[in-house]
């Protein structure tokens, strides 16, 4: 069996635990530059304020409703999962990482088969360890569980979990006549459109039609859902993540930047976390591409979007080597008289550290120093707090830096900014 | 198979454990006396801290602990994951605020109780909304 676990309105969770006065407050935590809402408490979801809302465009009813706003803390989101992820580990040896909110758990087979006891038990450490609510899905394949972690959350009267034991004895299938079908995984908005076209509205009409026919309206994925859901497991494990392609490191500016001696400070920053992103993989790169755009809603302003990208002729995780070709890619992009946006970096060609050879031509090439030096910063930062060690070129002012300014604190990564109780 | 009371314990390979080295090398002819006696350094983590993922540190500023040799400004290692038991201190949450307090059980009740005379202990009735937060193991007080 298969559970799902999925953490019940994570980000505004991981703010009550600190601020309980706010666990029956509206709040919703709002992306970089305080741009838009991505997560929403309950109650902010039954005021009809919709996920990825601009939070200027709602301001009006953001205040009326009172709705408590926060920038969002991915520090403190994202060690809070590590703590519920690590507590899944006691309850399987398999645990697979979904999202920074969710993971499959591969289940032994329970001795009594009482499932929903397990579910339960899960819920409930948890929420005492560590404050967050979750839901508990259990089914025989990925797709059921995470439908099951649907039902258990949309009923309230179940207690947070949800087990599909037997999926032919469809009697769960009851539980989705309120449900839509894009919160079936694999069936999205076109899925539907496509359904609906051919006379398929309803989750129990899907299940009921023939294999073929599903296969010639929704292609070889759409099967794959459709045998889940009838307790065939189609969807691998990810059992070793594939070595990430790219890597990619941006961020949108709080205010228009003219200079290219600003923006050269962002893409060196970027460049710098891009790399520690793959010395933490082991890897290097061999490409490194930068882009620069304005503001594309400014129409009252002139437009431009620059790119170019510079090859290696030995892939490199060196941070200053690297860079080295990004300001050099910068420089040949950049165009005075333009209010820059946005400017990212983009690493490419990524291989093993250990599969880069040294040839003829780069017999003076200081691998092992630069690796060792390379090793050196990056424990440093770890030990001492990132950016202890940075490199000249990202500037130590850095006004373009987006804005955080709801901000909570980050309670269980700082020693500065930790909880206060006055007793 | 698995059973509920049964759970997974993970190995933890990321820490480091420290080997001491065997820093006499035998070439030198006179063997340490010590070499066979040689443990572990000791780990403050593991001594202050048995369940990492639901230990949470908090500061204190007030003085209504002092009996209790909890003082303003000190370090609190809490506990999430422990029972509380009768005598504890713990971090409580009553009616919305966070409180420090030690918990008794009587004859009459469940009861807050400072260790500072100038505060009263207060009865938990069941009007009012509380729970607690975790158990507090450690102070962690710097001298400098």
């Amino acid at each position: 069996m298969i559970a799902l676990i999925d953490c019940n309105n994570f980000y505004a969770s991981c703010e009550r635990l600190f601020n309980p006065a706010l666990n029956d407050q509206p709040i919703a935590v709002l992306s970089s530059n305080d741009g838009c809402i991505i997560a929403r408490s309950q109650e902010v979801k039954k005021l009809g304020i919709p996920m990825g809302a601009p939070a200027y465009k709602w301001r009006t009813k953001l205040e009326l409703k009172n709705v408590h706003l926060f920038s969002a803390n991915f520090t403190l989101y994202g060690d809070m999962s590590r703590r519920v992820m690590q507590i899944m580990k006691q309850f399987s040896p398999d645990v697979e990482i979904y999202s920074i909110d969710e993971a499959f758990l591969h289940l032994e087979t329970l001795r009594d088969n009482d499932y929903y006891s397990l579910g339960k038990k899960i819920k409930t450490q948890v929420a005492q360890w560590t404050g967050v609510p979750l839901s508990v899905g259990i089914a025989p394949t990925k797709t059921l569980a995470k439908l099951a972690n649907k039902i258990a959350k949309k009923y309230e009267h179940l207690g947070g979990v949800f087990i599909i034991e037997d999926p032919k004895r469809q009697t769960w299938l009851d539980y989705t006549d309120r449900l839509e079908m894009t919160n079936v995984w694999g069936i999205g908005w076109r899925s539907v459109l496509t359904l609906r076209k051919h006379g398929i509205y309803t989750l129990k009409q899907f299940m009921n039609m023939d294999e073929q026919r599903v296969r010639n309206l929704m292609g070889v994925t759409g099967l794959r859902t459709h045998s889940e859901l009838h307790g065939t497991k189609c969807i691998l494990h990810e059992h070793t993540q594939q070595p990430h392609k790219t890597i990619i490191s941006s961020r949108t500016f709080s205010k228009p930047v003219t200079t290219l001696d600003e923006l050269r400070e962002s893409i060196s920053t970027f460049t710098a976390r891009a790399a520690e992103k793959l010395r933490k993989k082991q890897c290097a790169a061999s490409f490194v591409h930068v882009w620069l755009k304005t503001n594309k809603h400014r129409k009252d302003m002139p437009q431009y979007r620059g790119y170019d990208f510079m090859s290696l002729p030995l892939a490199s995780s060196y941070t200053p080597e690297l860079i080295a070709y990004a300001t050099k890619a910068l420089s040949r992009i950049f165009k005075p008289g333009y209010h820059y946006k946005k400017s990212a970096v983009m690493l490419t060609g990524i291989v093993p550290q250990n599969q880069v050879q040294l040839n003829l031509f780069h017999e003076n090439y200081p691998l092992a120093k630069r690796t060792q030096i390379m090793h050196t910063v990056d424990e440093l930062n770890k030990q001492l707090g990132s950016r202890t060690i940075t490199f000249g070129s990202m500037g130590t002012f850095q006004p373009w830096k987006p804005k955080q300014e709801l901000r909570s604190q980050r309670y269980t990564t700082s020693w500065d900014e930790l909880m206060t109780i006055k007793i | 198979m698995l059973s509920l009371d049964m759970h997974y314990f993970q190995l933890q390979t990321s820490q480091k454990v420290l080997i001491p080295l065997a820093f006499n090398s035998v070439s030198a002819g006179f063997p340490s006396p010590a070499q066979d006696f040689l443990e572990n350094h000791l780990d403050l983590n593991e001594y202050l801290i048995e369940h990492p993922t639901a230990t949470f540190f908090v500061r204190v500023q007030g003085d209504s602990m002092q009996g209790d040799r909890i003082f303003d400004g000190d370090l609190l290692i809490v506990d999430r994951a422990l029972e509380p038991k009768d005598g504890d201190v713990i971090i409580a949450l009553l009616d919305g605020e966070f409180t420090v307090k030690r918990i008794n059980k009587n004859t009459t009740g469940f009861w807050l109780v400072p260790s500072n005379k100038h505060y009263r202990k207060i009865k938990i009735t069941s009007e009012m909304d509380f729970s607690i937060w975790g158990v507090v193991l450690h102070t962690i007080r710097s001298f400098r």
